[in-house]
């Protein structure tokens, strides 16, 4: 008898929300789900493809070092952008790294006024190998002003 | 036909019981106050005199803090996630919330609200810079939203508490264990791949400098790169089968613990490998029971 009161609250309380199995899904499939969208953010693929990169830009023909961007980058865009012209390695940064040459390229525009063009290439390649991958992206500057 | 049979009802009943029945609160409290405090470790290097961290090397003073923005206009804006640059206007009002947050979680006030406030606000700090993107934030991060599904504050906390529940419900603990185990999975199968199972991508981190130490070069020197980089696959892969087996966990939890001390001594993972520690508390044999066991305080049973 003394058990009996037990525990309604007790019984509610060691069953799970009806949103339970959602969540669990969720749970086991989240890292499968964003490689499966094509990106290693989130798939937990530490060192899996390290790679040597090598980022080059230009305004017109001028050659602009990364370097030099330093203090239009916060802290953690410097550490993979404004690197030594003799490049860094990285991973999953490199991927994203390679997705933002559009916003880099627009950013040099902006720091080169007279510009009529500006480049970026990013040049990537597996550590060990020098089989460099380079992917450009180049834009007019025109309205690009400060 | 029978056994076929059988084993569908078995595994039918194994389903049902997932999630089920109710866990020591102490198994919640221990993983709040690791995640709390690792994560106030990691967004400064206020330990620097004391501790070596990974993180040490780039971190000065306190992440998204004045001195880590950009310096001068135009600002290179590169969202990891459409729209989530206008977060960085908020970058100080952001990571105040989710230290001041942090540090309530670790003491356990209002723990749920704190994980959540922690996680969301690091989230859109995160979404907001693609470069602050790393693997052992998003975990961090990713484990805190977790967290606050947990009733993580009836043991460990400052809030006095007249009367203690004895009990937890089991279902957070199990969303927990199953997301340690697709990190494992996850981490697993992305090395699946003939360059890393060749041991090339391993002997070209130790020629990069990026693996290294006497640990390292003793597990090199016994089992070769092409060794190391088939046990750490198959290791992983593991843990994901036999953590969640209730008569393999122990042993699992341990080989798992060796597992991040030999990574941490040899490469630069920043606090992946701790946080993965003490998410792996969540299969310590913690006191449990069944809902329909008799609750011990009222029976007169000890549950032990």
């Amino acid at each position: 008898m003394r058990a009996a009161p037990r525990d309604e609250a007790s019984t509610r309380r060691a069953s799970p929300p009806r949103s339970f199995f959602a969540l669990l899904f969720v749970a086991l499939a989240a890292p499968f789900l964003v490689r499966m969208a094509g990106t290693s953010v989130g798939t937990y693929s530490m060192f899996t493809s390290l790679r040597r990169y090598r980022l080059e830009l230009w305004a017109d023909d001028a050659r602009v070092r990364p370097t030099s961007l330093r203090a239009h980058l916060g802290r953690d865009a410097a550490r993979v952008i404004a690197v030594p012209d003799a490049g860094s390695i990285g991973e999953t940064n490199v991927e994203l790294l390679g997705a933002d040459l559009e916003a880099i390229v627009e950013l040099v525009c902006r720091l080169h006024p007279a510009a009529r063009r500006a480049r970026a290439r990013l040049s990537v390649a597996p550590l060990g190998s020098s089989n460099a991958h380079p992917q450009i992206e180049e834009r007019s500057c025109a309205g690009s002003g400060p | 036909m029978n056994a076929a049979a059988n084993a569908l009802d078995r595994l039918a009943a194994a389903a049902r019981g997932i999630g089920r029945g109710e866990i020591s609160p102490a198994s919640y409290a221990w993983i709040r106050v690791g995640l709390a405090a690792l994560f106030l470790l990691r967004v400064s290097d206020v330990f620097r005199p004391w501790i070596d961290w990974d993180h040490h090397l780039w971190v000065e003073g306190v992440d998204w803090s004045a001195a880590t923005q950009a310096r001068a206009a135009p600002r290179l804006d590169s969202p990891l996630l459409p729209g989530f640059s206008i977060f960085l206007r908020a970058a100080d009002l952001l990571n105040a919330l989710r230290i001041a947050g942090a540090t309530l979680l670790l003491v356990g006030v209002l723990p749920r609200l704190c994980a959540a406030t922690v996680a969301l606000a690091s989230f859109a700090l995160m979404g907001a810079d693609r470069y602050h993107y790393f693997h052992h934030l998003y975990l961090l991060y990713v484990s805190l939203a977790w967290l606050a599904f947990c009733p993580s504050g009836d043991a460990l906390t400052v809030v006095p508490r007249t009367t203690p529940p004895r009990w937890a419900p089991a279902w957070p603990l199990t969303l927990l264990r199953a997301h340690v185990c697709a990190v494992y999975a996850a981490a697993g199968a992305s090395k699946l791949n003939a360059t890393w199972l060749s041991g090339e991508s391993l002997f070209q981190m130790e020629r990069a400098g990026l693996a290294g130490g006497h640990l390292w070069q003793l597990g090199v020197g016994v089992v070769g790169h092409r060794g190391l980089g088939w046990l750490s696959c198959l290791v992983e892969l593991g843990l994901a089968c036999a953590l969640p087996v209730a008569r393999w966990r122990l042993a699992a939890v341990g080989v798992a613990v060796l597992f991040h001390a030999f990574i941490e001594v040899s490469m630069m993972v920043s606090t992946f490998g701790l946080t993965s520690i003490v998410l792996l508390s969540a299969f310590l044999p913690w006191r449990a029971r069944d809902e329909r066991e008799p609750d011990a305080a009222l029976s007169g049973k000890d549950e032990g």
